[in-house]
């Protein structure tokens, strides 16, 4: 067999060659920090905006349903938005669609309650009550919008959800002032925009991964979503509007490197690949002949 | 440190490297991984939706809402699949789940996706900077004709509908292209979450020492000699 | 086929879904309660649907503990963590610190590793298969690179200029692709909902 040329050896590299390529670059950055400005996007404006204006005593639903998986890259967007809430006196309802976000919210109130001056302690049934774990159905959205307190009469804790004072006037999705959606890359916004947005018009706003992206930019564009953070990236930016700089900023430092070399990586691959096929000759029929 | 903090740290940093492992070669330590996987989740969602069904159905039934024993009922009769005599009272409960998915999805899908959806569409062509009105015309055209591509009618089967359900095909690879770029960028923030974790300065010393003992493990297993 | 076995449940999801639906027009008292009951047993009946996949792991684990069968060693782990997560659950209660740390130790970091695998298949994939083999792909491979890398601060240090193209690609472009999709999947979602109603669309009641 006749032996490979270099290009043909470069088209046909071992995936682990790529694999170490793409950890080392990942890798750099912890070493030697390059110290990227990070641009602030428009709907992460946008979503930043709705946040700062909400008025004193708003009532907010907060859903989170990313996983551990993806907690990583909208941990500091949702935790930084459940600060700026309680620093403005608004009331927030809690309730997660994932069987495994409940200790994910758990670790979040408590970076929220680190970060809020002394003078501001929060207290269980006055600004916030946790629903827990829901099923995860669009039958759910429903069922909470049309009576909440029907649907779910205990909250995470085993308290009775008539017996919170914040939930006197709260009786269904007319109720709230916001919705704040923590999608991870679920994709079940759908269910906040058919059966909650859609039917009251109640604000929402999205917190999501970034696969979930293209499909939110749609609902962006026609007004049917307020404003969204996407990702590591979506983080980082309201971490630095907010001030509270963290995770989110120092992991988009790999995430650009490896991004970088990739590009470079897949650009070597595909000019490769177009030079070799404009090179090769064709024959009379048709067809190409090595 | 205590037994405890140790074991904290060093077996989520095991199974993290056990399941990374797979990228260099299938091995036996992530086998055991995702199988602790399946195990863990059903375990771990079998106890959130037991409370899940506890505050939503079985509390309800006993404060009130003697109604809410049907709903209990109705989802007991799931289980009737694995009896073969039985099987038939499966699809009621599928019926109510079905029919309220139907219902809630009918209810949300004309508006959201349909109505709002076109009224979107209607774009100002004259008013604002010459790149928002050729940004406005591209969305304008480029929604029409992606869903011209979707319609295989003989209606639509002549030179004019294929050459506006080419231009639709276009916008539609652009949107694919978007979303494999975003899929992208997704991934590798979710591997760049789990290098977090383990250059931690609590967790630096054991990953390197657990990642170094299975490279030895997945490097050597391949100079042992083979089972007959 | 007798009626209560194959007409009776069409017939139940028929009426579900007309509850639902009506009550969305109609703003009856009576209606609005029975909807918003109905939406709930929706709700609680695809909890328990969650019970019937777990069972299925258990039967199929189980058999293979009990006839030995290849890699059946691996079953048994797989038992063992679920009766631990079951047994601590159960006992200590779903709120319990004992309970957050087998999550935190073993579910989350396992859960989030899996995920995180598919970087690397993601990467190989787009090397050897991302190729601009005809005006289409070239399209895919051209907008897909740019938004890959445009939506990274290190875009904007190289020149402002990426960051823009990949705003009008996720904008425009994909909001129009977008939007052909969406407008068809809501028109879909309709057809689909007409044929449970009449009774066509069979496949939820699974084989006779």
């Amino acid at each position: 067999m006749a032996e490979k040329t270099f290009i043909e050896k470069i088209q046909e590299i071992d995936p682990k060659i790529l694999y170490a390529i793409l950890i080392i670059s990942l890798l750099i950055p912890y070493v030697r920090p390059l110290g990227i400005p990070i641009p602030i996007g428009a709907e992460t404006r946008s979503y930043w905006n709705y946040i700062a204006n909400m008025p004193e005593g708003s009532v907010v639903a907060m859903q989170l349903a990313s996983d551990p998986s993806t907690i990583p890259q909208t941990r500091s967007a949702h935790q930084i938005t459940m600060l700026k809430l309680f620093q403005q006196n608004c009331k927030i309802v809690f309730f997660t669609l994932r069987d495994d976000a409940p200790p994910l919210h758990e670790e979040m109130m408590q970076w929220v309650e680190a970060h809020l001056p002394s003078s501001k302690k929060l207290a269980y049934g006055v600004d916030y009550v946790n629903l827990g774990f829901l099923a995860d159905t669009e039958a759910t959205i429903a069922a909470i919008v049309a009576d909440l307190k029907g649907f779910v009469e205990e909250d995470a804790y085993g308290n009775s959800l008539s017996s919170q004072p914040m939930m006197a006037n709260v009786n269904s999705g007319e109720d709230f002032d916001l919705i704040v959606w923590n999608d991870g890359s679920r994709g079940i916004y759908m269910f906040a925009l058919r059966q909650w947005q859609e039917k009251l018009g109640t604000p929402l706003l999205i917190i999501a991964s970034t696969i979930n992206k293209p499909g939110i930019m749609n609902y962006l564009q026609s007004g049917q979503v307020a404003g969204a953070a996407f990702g590591t990236e979506g983080g980082a930016q309201i971490e630095s509007i907010s001030g509270y700089i963290g995770d989110s900023t120092k992991a988009t430092e790999p995430g650009s490197l490896s991004a970088l070399v990739l590009t470079i990586v897949l650009l070597i691959s595909n000019t490769i690949y177009l030079v070799k096929r404009f090179q090769t000759p064709t024959n009379v029929k048709g067809g190409n002949v090595k | 440190m205590s037994i405890v903090d140790i074991l904290t740290i060093i077996i989520p940093v095991s199974f993290t490297i056990f399941i990374l492992s797979l990228a260099y070669d299938d091995n036996p330590l992530y086998e055991i991984g995702a199988y602790l996987l399946i195990g863990s989740s059903a375990g771990w969602s079998a106890i959130q939706i037991i409370d899940f069904l506890r505050k939503s159905a079985w509390t309800p039934s006993f404060t009130g809402k003697p109604l809410y024993f049907v709903s209990l009922l109705l989802g007991l009769a799931l289980f009737t699949r694995y009896f073969k005599n039985y099987r038939w009272l499966y699809r009621y409960p599928m019926a109510v789940v079905i029919g309220t998915g139907v219902g809630l999805a009918v209810n949300g899908a004309i508006g959201a996706q349909i109505t709002k959806q076109i009224s979107a569409n209607f774009l100002p062509l004259t008013t604002g900077s010459a790149m928002s009105m050729f940004s406005n015309v591209l969305i304008i055209v480029g929604s029409m004709s992606s869903l011209t591509y979707f319609l295989f009618t003989d209606r639509f089967n002549n030179k004019y509908s294929q050459s506006v359900s080419k231009i639709g095909r276009y916008f539609l690879m652009a949107t694919f292209g978007a979303s494999f770029g975003s899929v992208m960028t997704f991934r590798i923030e979710t591997l760049i979450g789990r290098i977090d974790f383990l250059v931690l300065p609590e967790n630096l010393n054991y990953s390197i020492a657990v990642t170094v003992l299975v490279l030895a493990y997945l490097i050597g297993r391949n100079y042992l000699p083979k089972k007959q | 086929m007798s009626l209560y076995k194959s007409q009776g449940p069409i017939v139940v999801a028929f009426l579900t879904a007309i509850i639902v639906i009506t009550s969305n027009f109609i703003d009856a008292p009576g209606l609005s309660q029975i909807s918003s009951d109905v939406k709930n047993f929706g709700a609680i009946i695809a909890g328990f649907a969650l019970f019937v996949g777990l069972i299925g792991i258990v039967q199929s684990h189980a058999n293979n503990v009990t006839r030995k069968k290849p890699l059946w060693q691996y079953s048994v782990l797989l038992l063992a963590v679920l009766a631990l997560f079951l047994g601590v659950g159960l006992i200590y209660g779903n709120q319990s610190s004992q309970f957050k740390w087998i999550y935190d130790t073993i579910y989350g970091p396992l859960t989030a590793t899996t995920y995180s695998l598919l970087a690397f298949w993601v990467c190989s994939a787009a090397y050897r298969a991302f190729k601009p083999r005809s005006m289409e792909s070239a399209i895919l491979v051209v907008c897909g690179l740019l938004v890959f890398f445009g939506v990274q601060p290190i875009a904007s240090v190289i020149s402002p200029a990426f960051n823009s193209i990949q705003a009008f690609i996720m904008n425009v472009l994909n909001v129009a692709g977008t939007r052909g999709i969406v407008i068809g999947v809501g028109l879909g979602i309709l057809g689909f909902g007409l044929r449970v109603l009449v009774g066509w669309e069979r496949s939820w009641m699974g084989a006779d």
